[in-house]
């Protein structure tokens, strides 16, 4: 691996995400199906590719054989072209031993040496798990003009859903005095997207500190954030304008569907520059009946149409059968609606064959997937 | 060891689709949105486990290898496997020397470092899906030399595949003639273009037609040969199209929306692939109306759809009502405009005319690129 990059990306896709319920029983959370025909990783792997990074390595751990087949050689997001590079990480024995990562700190801490053969001089650190399109090319930018030891990618966010986040207090020139992580009283509603640019000198060094720390969690926000700060090095918040949305629960994973709906929304998936990659599948065309009636809604390739589909987001090789009638919902890869069944506020996951009316709540949508 | 197969897809004298193949072969022409019809041979090639394969290419190599790129769609093992574009570059210009046979010749290198056992010839424009493996090992327990797939048409052989050549077997399966098919009989046996034949069979067939005729390709040589040697038919039972004309690309390509048509030709268990544009799902907005359309990625669609086919990419925006048309990627149709029998290819924009009516016989063809 005799490479030189300026910067490299470390994606954290271990979690389990729990709060996804069924959805990640078998799968981990970045892999799970997203707005029609891509996974939640295609996201940061896009982005990636998109910002001209050439090395990446993705830290995977909870039920990762799906997940490290899909990563592969990266093919899919092109990054295995010469002098690219991409490297599945799950956790390893080592002469010292086993372990596993325990925590998202202790994870780039276990890949040390993979990113001192990158001889990078700066690190991005990613979530497998959120939607949204960015460059982190200006985000290096940003982290080279302040002369930043640390860049935290920052978004607004209501005050009232604020306590959910690892808040930070910035100047006016978005140097940061204060970060709290998940704060009860949160005194900004600035946000941290869980995206780090790391000067790697200075992370290498913190990620060994934090190492010998028994009481450590080993987690950025909780502790080489704070402990950073606490030592006084630069820390910037970089403001970030777009659509992000963190896609943790099975209510957000639909809203975040559907926002896909909205003629408005900033994500501009559809848009032709700044492409979102995925694996390409061998579906047929989608194929709309004449029984079929469909509007305002999101369907890829593969799906087969004979019944109703209203503002709702319908997967590949997804099958609507005569006389049903789906609203307001998410269908996944493969699954089946049968004659005559109603689907409302729902989320339906790969392959579940639906026989009986699935009704949810606007606020409260019903999951139903294969057991 | 297994038995190794060199697959090649011919495409010389391809049919023509008036002006939608006067800047790409019939062979990288878009089919059902999705597709382009050489897809279809290259994933035969695939599910059968076939992976060294050549594509003979007469002229308009730009569309072929931009379609094919490293092959790597189509091929199983990327070292083992290769798909390689063959060119005759130096007759490209004296189109009488042009032939498959020449092709072959000028790349005969390619078969060599393969070195195969036996050798599939096949051609893009018949439509259809087979287990090519399965053809070979009944070809080699035949103990023929060349066999040849047929079809046996019952009905309007008059009117459909124009220019192929219709064959004649004995008692025995034998071919005793091959002649081009004018339209003066309803119903016989047709070749699909596609022989089986072990290589040093096929060397001699290359020996024999350059030194009978520099201009014999090998369907020439095939007929020539018919009524002395051995050519062994083997009927192919499934359902298969020749895309002979701009007139039957529409018809043969709607036909298919027929679901019972739809799935004599596709099997779950048989998929074709093609080359990924990463192309987001088509978005149908709020008032729409499609009814009985294979709608390709990436579309957005404000008004009225039916009978037909979409591309990648193509906008339909309000009011518009595009029925049984063919539409290429790319297209924009404008606001309040009527496409009826209409084939767009693409890239086109439909900015300023309100209607394009064409009829089934008679379809109207907008070009490429071009602003009506």
């Amino acid at each position: 691996m005799p490479m030189k990059e300026e910067m490299v990306a470390m994606i954290l896709a271990g979690g389990r995400g729990t709060r996804l319920k069924s959805l990640t029983s078998k799968v981990a959370k970045p892999a799970v199906f997203f707005g029609g025909r891509y996974r939640i990783i295609d996201f940061p792997l896009s982005n990636v590719a998109n910002s001209n990074i050439h090395a990446v390595g993705v830290l995977t751990q909870y039920e990762s054989t799906a997940l490290n087949n899909y990563l592969g050689s990266g093919r899919n997001w092109g990054l295995n072209g010469t002098g690219s590079l991409t490297s599945v990480l799950p956790p390893r024995e080592t002469p010292e031993g086993a372990s596993w990562y325990s925590g998202t700190a202790d994870a780039i801490y276990q890949n040390i040496d993979w990113l001192d053969k990158t001889h990078c001089k700066y690190v991005v650190i990613l979530s497998g798990d959120h939607i949204y399109k960015m460059d982190y090319a200006e985000m290096l930018r940003f982290h080279k003009q302040n002369n930043a030891d640390v860049t935290i990618a920052c978004i607004k966010v209501p005050m009232a859903e604020a306590p959910r986040f690892g808040i930070v207090v910035a100047d006016e020139n978005n140097q940061i005095n204060e970060f709290q992580e998940k704060p009860k009283k949160p005194k900004s509603d600035y946000a941290s997207m869980g995206i780090y640019i790391f000067t790697y000198d200075l992370l290498r060094k913190a990620l060994l500190e934090d190492a010998k720390d028994k009481e450590s969690e080993h987690d950025f926000g909780k502790n080489i954030l704070p402990t950073l700060l606490g030592e006084g090095k630069r820390l910037f918040a970089y403001p970030f304008k777009g659509y992000w949305k963190d896609v943790g629960t099975v209510q957000s994973l639909w809203e975040a569907n559907m926002d896909l709906l909205n003629g408005d929304c900033d994500l501009e998936l559809f848009a032709n520059n700044f492409k979102i990659y995925s694996a390409d599948t061998t579906s047929l065309p989608q194929f709309i009946a004449s029984t079929a009636k469909v509007e305002d809604c999101v369907i890829n390739q593969g799906a087969i149409i004979h019944g109703q589909v209203k503002h709702s987001v319908i997967c590949n090789e997804v099958v609507i059968e005569k006389g049903a009638s789906v609203n307001n919902a998410v269908i996944l890869p493969g699954a089946v609606i049968k004659k005559g069944v109603k689907v409302n506020y729902a989320i339906i996951g790969s392959s579940a064959v639906v026989e009986n009316d699935i009704i949810g709540k606007e606020d409260d949508v019903v999951l139903y997937t294969v057991e | 060891m297994s038995i190794k197969i060199a697959g090649l897809v011919d495409c010389f004298n391809n049919p023509e689709f008036g002006p939608l193949t006067q800047h790409r072969p019939m062979a990288s022409t878009s089919f059902l949105g999705r597709y382009a019809f050489i897809d279809f041979p290259l994933s035969n090639f695939l599910n059968s486990n076939i992976e060294n394969i050549g594509v003979l290419t007469q002229n308009h190599i730009r569309s072929l290898s931009k379609h094919l790129s490293s092959g790597r769609s189509w091929i199983k093992n990327t070292k083992i496997g290769e798909l390689s574009l063959l060119y005759n570059e130096p007759a490209v210009h004296t189109a009488g020397y042009n032939t498959d046979i020449a092709n072959l010749i000028e790349n005969m290198t390619f078969l060599r470092d393969i070195h195969p056992d036996y050798v599939i010839i096949c051609n893009p424009n018949f439509l259809y899906c087979c287990d090519y493996r399965a053809l070979v090992e009944d070809h080699i327990a035949s103990g023929q030399r060349i066999s040849l797939l047929y079809k046996h048409i019952d009905k309007d052989l008059k009117n459909t595949f124009t220019g192929a050549t219709k064959i004649r077997l004995n008692g025995n399966n034998k071919v005793v003639s091959m002649d081009v098919n004018v339209g003066d009989e309803d119903c016989g046996d047709v070749s699909l273009g596609c022989i089986v034949l072990d290589y040093p069979m096929l060397e001699s067939l290359i020996e024999y037609a350059s030194s009978t005729s520099k201009f014999f390709n090998i369907n020439d040589c095939l007929k020539y040969l018919a009524p002395t040697a051995v050519i062994r038919g083997v009927p192919f039972n499934g359902y298969v199209r020749d895309f002979d004309s701009l007139e039957h690309y529409l018809e043969y390509s709607l036909e298919l929306l027929d679901r019972d048509v739809f799935e004599s030709l596709f099997d779950k268990e048989w998929p074709i692939h093609t080359r990924t544009y990463d192309t987001p799902p088509t978005v149908y907005q709020k008032g729409c109306v499609v009814k009985n359309a294979y709608i390709a990625n990436g579309c957005t669609i404000k008004g009225s759809v039916t009978n037909s086919i979409l591309g990648r990419g193509v906008v339909i925006e309000e009011g518009a009502v595009v029925k049984n048309c063919i539409i290429s990627n790319n297209v924009k149709i404008s606001k309040d405009t009527i496409m009826e029998n209409v084939i767009v290819d693409r890239e086109a924009k439909i900015l300023h005319t309100l209607e394009i009516v064409g009829t089934k016989e008679n379809p109207i063809y907008v070009a490429r690129g071009d602003v009506i």
